[in-house]
């Protein structure tokens, strides 16, 4: 803008100075009149109004091509200025929903006599649609796991939802299977966009060590104790999916000192350069280097678990949210 | 990704090629609309240049399907390699899709 600018004004003075010059030879053509032929000075001086004429027009129109193109600029600047505080509006409401987001969550870290839980959620965008919650209710620890379809805003507002029923119909109903099936059918209802969500429900019997789960279709959680291995939960269907999907329930007991591991999609599929995705194994083998060194700990878990990632990812960007939950079951010796 | 459709002896022939994970998916779901009323047609979705799949893809995925059983015709996965197989057990889609 500002070169052409510099043109249009450059040509302005140029015209304008040809056009005092025209003025001048015109007034030296007049005096000198005297010794010109009438009819000769005449014709001379109508080719000098012409000449005049075609001047004026040509400093008017580059007057009106400046005038249009400062008005353009003007506009285009107002255009980005108005750009630049829609962004701004924008980023300070994600920050606030991101603020409400994390609020939502419980506190990183927990610890009571049987158990200690450490969880990390980083959404790849400002919210995203991860979730990680756990509470005691009548000495059991009710815990879960989820990630909806997709990324951003759209999968937040899903998963705030899911997060709300869950957290009211579990203080009533003890059975994971049956958790899952009342927010299904709630999530199923005018879901048009066909959203769903991977969802884990455990309920950890803090006496017993009994623990009751039952999976929609998320990701097998991994369990230490003695050997790493993987939770071989049955593949429900998702959230959201159809209203009438019943999920099975599954029991087992977990001895003492054993450690649960959670997390989404976010850990095993994070790629890298190659577009190699981390996977099941290279989790299993960060577990298992933990439990060599002898320290695995929820929080020594979580770190290294997200050191391995960020490690193999590299350079390439976070293209999911990432969660972790790790639950140790310790319980108190009498 | 390359998201192509075609019709081929009455049935929508849709072939996915590539990645497609959450980006790809919104692109992709643009082509692949006109299948979620397919009409009663058959859908046939191959998969065998399909590298990945996100669970935004799944969601297309799961909409054509919905699409299809509303209108009484079915939905069929082609060429699924093993890892993609593995996400649709995963997540139960495996015994809502049928493949071939």
């Amino acid at each position: 803008m500002s070169r052409m600018g510099i043109v249009v004004i450059a040509a302005i003075m140029v015209e304008a100075i040809s056009i005092v010059q025209y003025e001048r030879i015109n007034r030296i053509m007049v005096e000198e009149g005297q010794v010109v032929q009438e009819n000769e000075a005449n014709e001379f001086h109508a080719r000098i109004q012409t000449v005049r004429r075609h001047q004026v027009g040509l400093v008017l129109l580059g007057l009106a091509a400046l005038a249009f193109m400062i008005r353009r600029y003007a506009l285009s600047e107002q255009k980005l200025r108005e750009a630049d505080e829609e962004n701004a509006r924008i980023g300070a409401e994600l920050k606030v929903a991101y603020d409400i987001q994390q609020s939502m969550l419980p506190p990183r870290q927990f610890q009571q006599d049987e158990v200690e839980i450490f969880a990390s959620l980083v959404p790849a965008r400002e919210v995203g649609g991860d979730l990680f919650d756990y509470y005691v209710r009548d000495g059991k620890l009710f815990f879960c796991i989820g990630d909806v379809s997709g990324k951003g805003v759209p999968s937040a507002m899903l998963m705030s939802v899911a997060h709300s029923i869950f957290r009211m119909v579990s203080q009533r109903i003890n059975s994971p299977a049956e958790i899952l099936q009342v927010m299904n059918e709630e999530l199923c209802r005018g879901n048009e966009n066909n959203m769903f969500l991977t969802f884990f429900i455990g309920c950890l019997d803090l006496y017993s060590g009994e623990l009751t789960f039952a999976n929609a279709g998320h990701n097998k959680p991994f369990l230490i104790s003695g050997e790493v291995s993987q939770l071989d939960t049955k593949a429900n269907l998702p959230l959201g999916v159809f209203p009438e999907t019943r999920f099975q329930q599954q029991t087992c007991t977990l001895s003492q000192g054993t450690t649960l591991v959670l997390y989404t999609d976010g850990l095993t599929e994070a790629k890298n350069s190659d577009r190699k995705q981390f996977g099941t194994g290279r989790v299993k083998e960060v577990l298992e280097n933990c439990q060599r060194g002898d320290d695995f700990s929820p929080e020594t878990l979580v770190t290294a678990l997200t050191e391995a990632v960020h490690g193999f990812a590299g350079s390439e960007a976070q293209s999911d949210d990432l969660t972790l939950m790790v639950i140790n079951y310790a319980p108190k010796l009498n | 990704m390359i998201t192509k459709i075609k019709e081929l002896d009455g049935k929508y022939v849709a072939s996915l090629e590539g990645e497609m994970d959450t980006a790809a998916a919104v692109e992709a779901e643009e082509i692949l609309k006109p299948l979620y009323n397919a009409g009663g047609k058959d859908v046939i979705i191959d998969c065998s240049s399909l590298e990945y799949i996100s669970s935004s893809g799944m969601r297309i995925l799961l909409s054509i399907l919905k699409g299809a059983k509303a209108a009484g015709s079915k939905v069929v996965l082609r060429g699924v390699n093993e890892d993609i197989k593995s996400i649709f057990a995963l997540t139960g889609f495996i015994d809502i899709f049928e493949f071939e």
